[in-house]
């Protein structure tokens, strides 16, 4: 396989400030300037402004590029992130105390080989590339994302698997510091953390299966789970745990932190079902994000032909 | 003090009337008019606009519940007697209640009544946001004086609506958060005043 290293000079399309962002910028300066209420016009507005990421370098993937993504604004000011805030705009304004660098991705358990791997060679060692993929909330609210990173398998790969290994589990960074919710423990508080997630293994090789790097063409925005992240489209948005920092494989179930909270409603599998409801609201249609029309969900959330299979002869009903 | 209720009362109107607005292609014509770009810098169309509406009617509905019931004690414990008021806050808080029932049997139940039915049965807490609505509907259409004279023992169920809102606003969200805590322990100390008094 060819892939195209970039020399450094090299600038790609995506690293173009996009026109409408360079405009907008220039609107907020002359209104500063003119009504010199420079002062009062919050950074996070002007930050919000910026692209905040690094181009990165990668290949269109084909296949997944036909669907017509949400806006920038919307995927990087509406967002779960329960480590800063329960509210959709709280992460946007609190994630800048996320440092997203150093940071390493510790890989145990059943794997030939665990390691402790960088992420700034994590980006140069794995081909990456754009995937447009659906994004659908258990909420019932859903985006379309285009993501930059590699397939999961790449890296399960280069571990290397053992016999035993049967299920796969992620945890997000506990450091207080950086993720002012974690410290919060109280009657009124939050999920428990680390949160984790997991997969079956079957899952996690999936090809479908991405852990993400990027999206719109740069690093991470740090509301979205920066630096790396998982993003598994058939399943509902809490299956895709952000800004990862241990990855465990097991010869046993794995926890699932919503699974914890409340397993009435949130199934270890999650997978995107609009005939299986919520306890609390159904899950047959979604609310696109911007638009005040419903639109119906698809069984696994459109890719069917890719991930059916994994769940033949299974009770999705029984397996929500 | 009339006027400022009726102010208070349309803001959150005016407020969903004016975030909404900002779909319409003439509302990016003219704010691009003013400021070359849309809608960018004065605001911008809600991410979740069924949400946003739902909720804010929502939670103004509840606004206006904990308004209604501060009435009394405020005459009791500050001597600011405002009673004569509260049977225009008490429908304010009935009208954004009954926007907010309609808004979900629209929008989440296509307006199908037996849709909304086997929601109700179904799902505790839209059984609860019906059953505090059907009392507040109830004590709105009592509320002329004649018929109040007759029906103000039924208007006591505004603490079992009370008791039902809580719930129905506690059991609709995913986590706990404060927010929802310094709402539901507002509520709940209005109707704990209510049992100290005896």
């Amino acid at each position: 396989m060819y892939i195209k290293r970039a020399k450094a000079w090299t600038l790609n399309e995506n690293s173009v400030t996009d026109e409408k962002i360079y405009n907008d910028r220039r609107t907020l300066m002359r209104i500063a300037a003119v009504t010199g209420a420079g002062a009062m016009i919050p950074t996070s507005l002007l930050a919000a402004k910026n692209y905040p990421g690094m181009a990165l370098n990668f290949d269109k993937n084909r296949a997944f590029s036909s669907l017509k993504s949400s806006e920038y604004d919307q995927i990087t000011t509406y967002n779960n992130f329960y480590e800063f805030s329960l509210s959709k705009d709280g992460p946007s304004k609190l994630a800048h105390t996320l440092q997203p660098e150093p940071w390493t991705i510790e890989i145990t358990g059943e794997v030939e080989r665990p390691m402790v791997i960088d992420m700034a060679e994590v980006i140069s060692k794995f081909p990456l590339e754009e995937r447009i993929y659906r994004f659908r909330c258990v909420e019932g609210w859903s985006m379309v994302v285009p993501w930059v990173g590699f397939e999961l398998s790449y890296l399960l790969k280069k571990t290397g698997l053992t016999s035993k290994s049967k299920f796969v589990q992620f945890q997000t960074k506990f450091d207080p510091t950086m993720f002012p919710e974690q410290k919060e423990e109280g009657f009124f508080g939050n999920i428990p953390f680390p949160y984790v997630e997991g997969l079956r293994i079957d899952e996690a090789m999936n090809p479908l299966t991405f852990l993400s790097v990027g999206l719109y063409g740069k690093t991470l925005p740090k509301q979205n789970g920066a630096p790396i992240r998982l993003v598994v489209p058939w399943k509902y948005g809490f299956k895709s745990i952000k800004s990862i920092t241990k990855i465990h494989v097991s010869s046993t179930m794995t926890r699932s932190t919503w699974n914890e909270v409340n397993p009435k409603e949130y199934g270890f599998y999650s997978n995107v079902n609009p005939d299986v409801a919520h306890p609390r609201w159904s899950q047959a249609k979604e609310r696109p994000l911007g638009s005040f029309f419903k639109q119906k969900t698809e069984m696994f959330n459109g890719y069917a032909d890719e991930v059916a299979g994994l769940y033949a002869g299974m009770d999705l009903r029984k397996n929500f | 003090m009339k006027k400022i209720i009726w102010f208070m009362a349309l803001l959150p109107l005016l407020y969903i009337v004016y975030k909404l607005g900002w779909g319409f292609e003439y509302s990016r014509y003219i704010s691009s008019f003013i400021y070359e770009n849309g809608g960018s810098f004065l605001g911008r169309f809600p991410h979740d606009p069924l949400k946003f509406t739902a909720d804010l009617l929502g939670i103004s509905a509840i606004h206006f519940l904990i308004a209604t019931l501060s009435i009394t004690p405020v005459r009791t414990y500050l001597k600011i007697n405002l009673v004569k008021y509260r049977r225009l806050v008490g429908l304010w808080a009935f009208v954004y209640a009954f926007m907010h029932s309609l808004f979900f049997f629209i929008a989440e139940n296509e307006g199908s009544i037996s849709l909304m039915y086997a929601d109700m049965l179904k799902r505790p807490f839209v059984f609860f946001g019906v059953g505090a609505f059907l009392i507040l509907a109830m004590m709105a259409v009592t509320s002329p004086k004649k018929l109040y004279a007759k029906f103000v023992k039924w208007h006591k169920l505004v603490y079992l609506a009370t008791v039902f809102i809580a719930l129905h606003y506690m059991m609709s969200q995913k986590v706990i958060g404060l927010e929802v805590a310094v709402y539901v322990g507002i509520l709940a100390g209005l109707l704990a005043l209510r049992l100290l008094k005896r």
